[in-house]
């Protein structure tokens, strides 16, 4: 699947429930500001302990790539990087998003298809995960 | 035996069947290497035992090109040379650093790895470090320290291992002391080569000495070992018979200097307790030696992107003088680098990341107009000061960023952490390299005289009674250290002569 997906089916991966996840994800997608995350984004938030630095990151990574500033945007260049992990956060499964993004962010890096958040060398797979929680 | 050259009478020759100049750890090496030998070797040293301001001046020159150290803090002018100011890293090169590589113009050796093989376990003894091994899994074992899971092809880990350091002029007077056919002539500066006429070989040394005294020294052979900077000035400014200076027909002296590039070249983001468990962070003692790991581009893509040898020792940000991390950008690098450990840590487990920082030692790319000159100022004793113009080049600086880019291709294939990449930054990380004090390549080795000041023996091309010790033979460098290498040539040169003397 590497169509751009639609917005009528990203709005539908928005009621996605999630399951799981961590204590401290649950704190920030408790949290009064974070209430719209939905869908991908909140699987996103499922995959770290630590949800508010992830956020910080995909913040600043919209900061230098605003014209990524959208949710449906970023879902649909992260399934077109690697169709399988669109399906999981589709899906709202979090073990499998995990595994699938530590595989492509791996690929990436390891190809040397290197991304500057400001000088850090990063994969466009886990900043646009974590832009996710802040788009 | 120890003597002093201010005692020596005016005017006076002093003759010896081998005449050393310089004490520090190349001349050393050779004088106990020739011990118990018939030659009667006299080592001319122009400082004392101790350090000493007056003598230390004569070391003063100018520095003209990319920032370098004072010339007279970057070496010592006394017995024992500056291994006094050593830090002790000890590596040998590796068999690619004698490799002619197409895509570094001048780089080879006429010699290989296996020619020092012989000499280096003897090196690891003068340095008082451990077995000659630098096996990196065996460290590993035996410091219960791992390297750390890199694929292999981009970043492998090499070890270093740690003299004491070794104060050669502390640690090896004694023995000079007892030796029955070496004599060392302290305080006696060489301010003169003069060859025979017609230039082909070394008639005499004119030494002088800050207290007015002035004397010449006769031998059969001769070997400079002054180091990087004082050798090629030597040549350079013995120039009565050959118009350029001694051996510097070709117009070769004094140039392609080099030392290996230093910098705070990268930030990193990786898993605090793996990194501090880890051979490159923990320093264990095992062996009769301290080891250290350190990240080394790996040959496959050395060879593919064209790069130059580079290394980098990973140290905890609070550990690394080099940079302000106070600074306001550097904390929002750091905090940047911390949230980047979160995501890292969320896909791939691995524990909490902290903020490391990597501290580069690289190759640098033989350089014809790198070069060491003769300044117009003159010195005390009336000798042209020392010009340094160090130059980097374009190979210099795209091998780095192409090397710290790989560290983040190893990292992130690893899955330990991110890189932050100081040759990406918007300021530029070229004014932050300085040296090691490793003064390099300024009397190269080829078997071509068009090529090389000495040939594979070290003897100086067309004088052929002169030979050269120290970095000034080195034409291509690695990323190690140069002094356990120093060493083992100095071991080389002094069977060389030995059989030569026979």
């Amino acid at each position: 699947m590497s169509a751009r997906l639609s917005r009528r089916s990203f709005l539908a991966l928005a009621g996605v429930v999630v399951v799981g996840g961590g204590a401290a994800a649950a704190r920030l997608l408790g949290g009064g500001d974070t209430d719209d995350l939905a869908g991908p984004a909140r699987t996103a938030a499922m995959l770290f302990d630590d949800p508010e630095a992830a956020r910080r990151v995909g913040a600043r990574w919209l900061e230098l790539n605003p014209h990524e500033n959208d949710p449906e945007l970023l879902v649909t260049l992260l399934s077109r990087a690697q169709p399988a992990l669109g399906r999981a956060l589709a899906a709202g499964d979090v073990p499998t998003t995990r595994r699938v993004a530590r595989q492509r962010a791996a690929h990436e890096l390891g190809a040397g298809d290197l991304r500057h958040l400001d000088a850090w060398l990063v994969s466009a797979t886990e900043v646009r995960l974590a832009a996710l929680l802040a788009a | 035996m120890f003597a002093d050259g201010r005692g020596v009478a005016e005017n006076a020759t002093l003759e010896a069947d081998l005449c050393i100049v310089g004490a520090g750890a190349a001349g050393i090496v050779l004088a106990l290497e020739l011990a118990e030998t018939p030659l009667r070797i006299l080592v001319v040293e122009a400082g004392g035992l101790e350090y000493e301001p007056e003598t230390q001046d004569l070391y003063r020159g100018e520095s003209v090109g990319h920032s370098y150290f004072k010339l007279e803090s970057s070496r010592l002018r006394m017995f024992g040379g500056t291994t006094g100011h050593w830090n002790g890293w000890c590596r040998p090169l590796d068999p690619i650093d004698f490799e002619a590589r197409r895509w570094v113009p001048d780089s080879g050796w006429p010699i290989d790895r296996n020619d020092l093989d012989a000499f280096y376990p003897a090196a690891q003894r003068y340095v008082q470090a451990g077995p000659f091994d630098y096996s990196t899994p065996s460290w590993e074992q035996a410091a219960d320290a791992r390297a750390f899971p890199l694929a292999p092809g981009l970043v492998e880990t090499g070890v270093f291992q740690f003299s004491p350091p070794t104060r050669f002029g502390t640690v090896y007077r004694a023995a000079l002391l007892r030796s029955r056919n070496a004599t060392v002539l302290l305080h006696s500066n060489v301010v003169g080569i003069r060859l025979e006429a017609g230039g082909g070989a070394v008639e005499r040394l004119d030494v002088a000495t800050l207290s007015g005294k002035r004397f010449r020294v006769r031998a059969r052979r001769f070997v400079v070992a002054a180091g990087g900077i004082e050798t090629p000035r030597l040549l350079l400014a013995s120039d009565d018979v050959v118009r350029r200076g001694v051996g510097n027909e070709h117009d070769l002296v004094g140039r392609y200097f080099g030392d290996h590039p230093h910098a705070p070249v990268a930030l990193a983001s990786l898993p605090e307790q793996l990194t501090q468990s880890s051979l490159y962070s923990s320093s264990p003692h095992v062996r009769g030696t301290t080891v250290r790991g350190v990240l080394v581009t790996a040959e496959p893509m050395m060879r593919a992107e064209l790069n130059l040898r580079f290394s980098a020792s990973i140290d905890r940000v609070g550990d690394d003088p080099y940079v302000d991390h106070d600074s306001p950008d550097e904390k929002q690098t750091e905090e940047l680098g911390r949230d980047l450990g979160a995501v890292e840590q969320g896909l791939a487990g691995g524990g909490a990341r902290e903020i490391y920082s990597l501290f580069m030692r690289a190759e640098q790319a033989p350089n014809r107009d790198s070069r060491v000159t003769l300044a117009d100022d003159v010195d005390a004793l009336g000798m042209p000061r020392a010009r340094l113009d160090w130059r980097l080049g374009e190979l210099d600086r795209a091998s780095i960023g192409r090397s710290v880019r790989a560290l983040a291709r190893a990292f992130g294939t690893a899955r330990l952490g991110h890189v932050y990449s100081r040759p990406e930054r918007e300021f530029d990380l070229w004014e932050q390299i300085e040296g090691g004090y490793h003064h390099l390549g300024t009397a190269r080795m080829h078997d071509d005289p068009r090529r090389g000041v000495v040939d594979r023996d070290c003897r100086v091309h067309g004088v052929r009674n002169l030979y050269l010790a120290g970095s000034s033979v080195f034409p291509t460098t690695g990323y190690a250290n140069p002094t356990l290498t120093i060493v083992a040539l100095a071991a080389r040169l002094a069977r060389h002569l030995r059989t030569e003397a026979a």
